[in-house]
């Protein structure tokens, strides 16, 4: 094994952490509401988003060869430019999952990949053109359409139910919300662990294990990624389903419904014509859509407002932490131990932060709405 | 901006979002309300039944389209 094939192997382990990190980050996209309004119990609902982004991963490749093709020059960038990309997407996702903040865990990837290929090589390594019509142009767009038709969707359920009691009203709604919250897990495997696949593929690339001009991802590298961000949505990401089906807006079932098939027609539209869009902008926007919709229902602005400027920041500054760990894996000279001294640094603030969090958790319990809130006893929650 | 861009392909995106978010709400709630129509109502309720079933059937239909479309990404 030469030098190469050990940074190659330290990529995939950088690689499956992020996609681990992709999933507890991103649960909170299918699952948030449907846990909020009691849908489903929590544990029973990270399981079937587990299962759903699993079996996602397993359905196509077309997002994987945009990120492997589409942003930065895949004959250009060596695996420790990779590993780099990887550390700084890493690092982005634990500061905002710490924060609560539901931020893109694909702007961070990419952002990353950026950041790590302009400090080693320059802009020259980035396809911009690729950047701008797969990334920006559609995260612009996204999150708004989501949000406006999510608002529509939600105006009209209400219209519709509004000479009945809730609590009958929001019945036949708990049902549906499940199943439009299945279609975005599913989605969100098809979209995100492909993300991982195509980083993966690209130092495979980059090492010659693969060849640049045939595209293919290797099946290894798909059940590896599936595992991991199965895993990783199990783990459940509470701090930031706690935001999004809590601090956002109050969610009730048709209201949560509209936002979660809105969702899942705006990310299944989307990754139809091979765009890496980002679940956590098109879900944010459609819940927040939903409670400008809702007759009596509040929107918290001021929490809208600090995941917005999250996201604006995510690309920037997973670009900048991923440039930082390409210099320091740069300082340590051209081989493998640079990117062995920032894995055992990022296990030892993993460990820290995980002691962290265990002392000041999230329990799945704080989530679900308040008791005077919830449907009628007769309305037993999905499930159980 | 205008070649990078295929505005066409978002346009695309932006139709199909819209149009499919707001039917299958407006199918699913006209769905539910026939449904509890039908527990309130004292006579023959089968159109209202029947009204539901057809809703069910259009949103599970949609489903498989969300399904179709996740395996053939373009």
């Amino acid at each position: 094994m030469d030098t190469g094939d050990v940074i190659v192997v330290l990529v995939v382990v950088a690689a499956l952490t992020f996609d681990f990190t992709n999933g507890f980050h991103d649960t909170a996209n299918a699952m948030a509401t449907t846990i909020a309004t009691g849908a489903l119990k929590p544990k029973i609902a990270v399981g079937i988003a587990a299962i759903l982004n699993f079996a996602g991963a397993f359905i196509s490749i077309t997002v994987a060869a945009t990120v492997a093709k589409g942003i930065v020059d895949a004959g250009a960038v060596t695996p420790t430019i990779i590993f780099a990309g990887l550390i700084g997407a890493i690092t982005w996702n634990l500061i905002t999952w710490w924060f609560g903040v539901p931020s893109s865990s694909s702007h961070a990837l990419i952002g990353g990949m950026i950041g790590s290929a302009i400090a080693a090589i320059g802009t020259s390594a980035v396809e911009w053109d690729g950047v701008l019509s797969k990334v920006i142009v559609p995260a612009l767009i996204a999150p708004v359409l989501a949000g406006l038709v999510a608002l529509g969707a939600t105006v009209i359920v209400y219209r519709l139910i509004r000479n009945f009691a809730r609590e009958r009203a929001e019945r036949g709604f708990r049902w549906a919300q499940v199943a439009s919250s299945s279609m975005v897990a599913l989605a969100h495997g098809t979209n995100d662990a492909q993300k991982t696949m195509g980083v993966i593929s690209l130092a495979l690339i980059a090492n010659g294990n693969l060849s640049s001009t045939n595209f293919s991802v290797p099946d290894w590298v798909v059940f590896s990624c599936a595992a991991a961000i199965a895993l990783g949505t199990y783990t459940g990401g509470w701090r930031i389903i706690k935001t999004l089906g809590t601090k956002v807006t109050e969610v009730r079932p048709p209201q949560g419904f509209s936002s979660e098939e809105v969702a899942a027609t705006v990310i299944l539209a989307s990754s139809h014509f091979g765009y890496p869009l980002s679940t956590t902008h098109v879900v944010s926007g459609a819940v927040a859509g939903s409670g400008v919709g809702r007759p009596g229902a509040a929107v918290d602005w001021a929490i809208a407002r600090r995941i917005v400027t999250g996201w604006v920041l995510t690309l920037p500054a997973a670009g900048v932490m991923a440039a930082i760990v390409y210099e320091i894996t740069d300082l340590l000279g051209d081989g493998w131990v640079g990117p062995a001294a920032v894995t055992i640094i990022l296990a030892i603030v993993c460990f820290f932060l995980w002691r962290a969090n265990h002392a000041a958790k999230v329990e799945p319990e704080e989530i679900v709405v308040p008791p005077a809130e919830q449907p009628a006893p007769e309305l037993e929650p999905v499930g159980v | 901006m205008a070649t990078i861009v295929d505005w066409g392909a978002l346009l695309q995106v932006i139709w199909i979002s819209a149009a499919a978010g707001i039917s299958i709400a407006l199918v699913l709630g006209v769905g539910i309300v026939a449904s509890l129509r039908a527990q309130d109502h004292k006579g023959n309720v089968l159109a209202l039944n029947a009204v539901t079933v057809v809703a069910v059937a259009l949103v599970a239909g949609a489903i498989a389209v969300g399904l179709y479309f996740i395996a053939h990404k373009s």
